[in-house]
């Protein structure tokens, strides 16, 4: 795999954006009772569009930026911290992989698209809410009904914020990108 | 009548201007599209440019929403 300044520059811009967007979709819309978890995780909208477009690149961004936030700033422990992150990984990827099976484009443009990106984010989020949460339960951090109310709010509060910011995202920029050499749909 | 306390006042208006400058500057991008094209396809630097601005200005629109919500639930006070 190649890997070269442009690489890093955008996976370093993608954490930079993220992370204050992580930090206060916690403090805005907690959720008591679930560490380090959002009603509204907007950091979500921004990386699952830059994993369209960059791959691992715009997905490690997201990564380390909720899990700068999750630790560093919240202090929750090790556990709780590398747990949101690697869901915050897997979810975007998730998508991915669903856009590259089914050979959807990032423009969105037919409907096809359309409705491809309407099942995988919901799909992509409830993978990454399944995981976090049953790591989460596995280590003790949370009891049963957490789980459920960890699993649905990652759903929805991941799901709601990707719509609401992916989408007009992917639908404006994604020409632009294109042109970049980096756009993996080359 | 209750007196607005200074740093709100300045908060507030620093929050106008920025979403005001983030408003004109969408519009201008959607005016503008078809040169944004022609200077993309000269320059990739600036395409990144004129990418991660977007998304920052949606950042900033989102933090000030942010700041407003934390006031409305009085966990930030003035």
């Amino acid at each position: 795999m190649e890997v070269n300044v442009r690489h890093i520059a955008v996976t370093g811009v993608t954490a930079g954006l993220c992370l204050p967007l992580a930090l206060f979709a916690i403090i805005l819309i907690p959720i008591p009772g679930l560490p380090a978890a959002s009603g509204f995780w907007i950091p979500a909208g921004f990386y699952f569009v830059l994993t369209l477009w960059f791959g691992i690149w715009g997905a490690l961004g997201g990564h380390i930026a909720t899990t700068i936030a999750m630790g560093y700033f919240f202090g929750y422990t090790l556990h709780v911290w590398l747990d949101g992150g690697i869901g915050d990984l897997i979810a975007p990827l998730v998508c991915l992989l669903i856009f590259k099976l089914t050979k959807a484009s990032p423009e969105l443009n037919t409907k096809r698209d359309k409705i491809i990106w309407a099942i995988a984010v919901p799909l992509s989020s409830l993978v990454c809410g399944l995981w976090v949460h049953t790591i989460h339960l596995l280590f003790g951090t949370i009891t049963w009904p957490f789980w459920y109310i960890g699993v649905l709010t990652y759903f929805i509060g991941d799901s709601l914020a990707i719509f609401i910011v992916g989408t007009p995202l992917l639908k404006s920029l994604t020409s632009y990108v294109k042109q970049s050499p980096m756009y993996i749909w080359h | 009548m209750k007196e607005v306390p200074y740093t709100l006042l300045f908060v507030l208006t620093f929050f106008c201007l920025t979403s005001v400058t983030v408003l004109l500057d969408f519009i201008q991008q959607k005016i503008a599209r078809k040169y944004y094209h022609r200077v993309i396809e000269e320059s990739k630097t600036y395409m990144y440019i004129h990418i991660f601005k977007t998304l920052a200005e949606i950042s900033l629109l989102w933090l000030i929403v942010s700041f407003i919500g934390q006031v409305w639930m009085g966990w930030i006070s003035f």
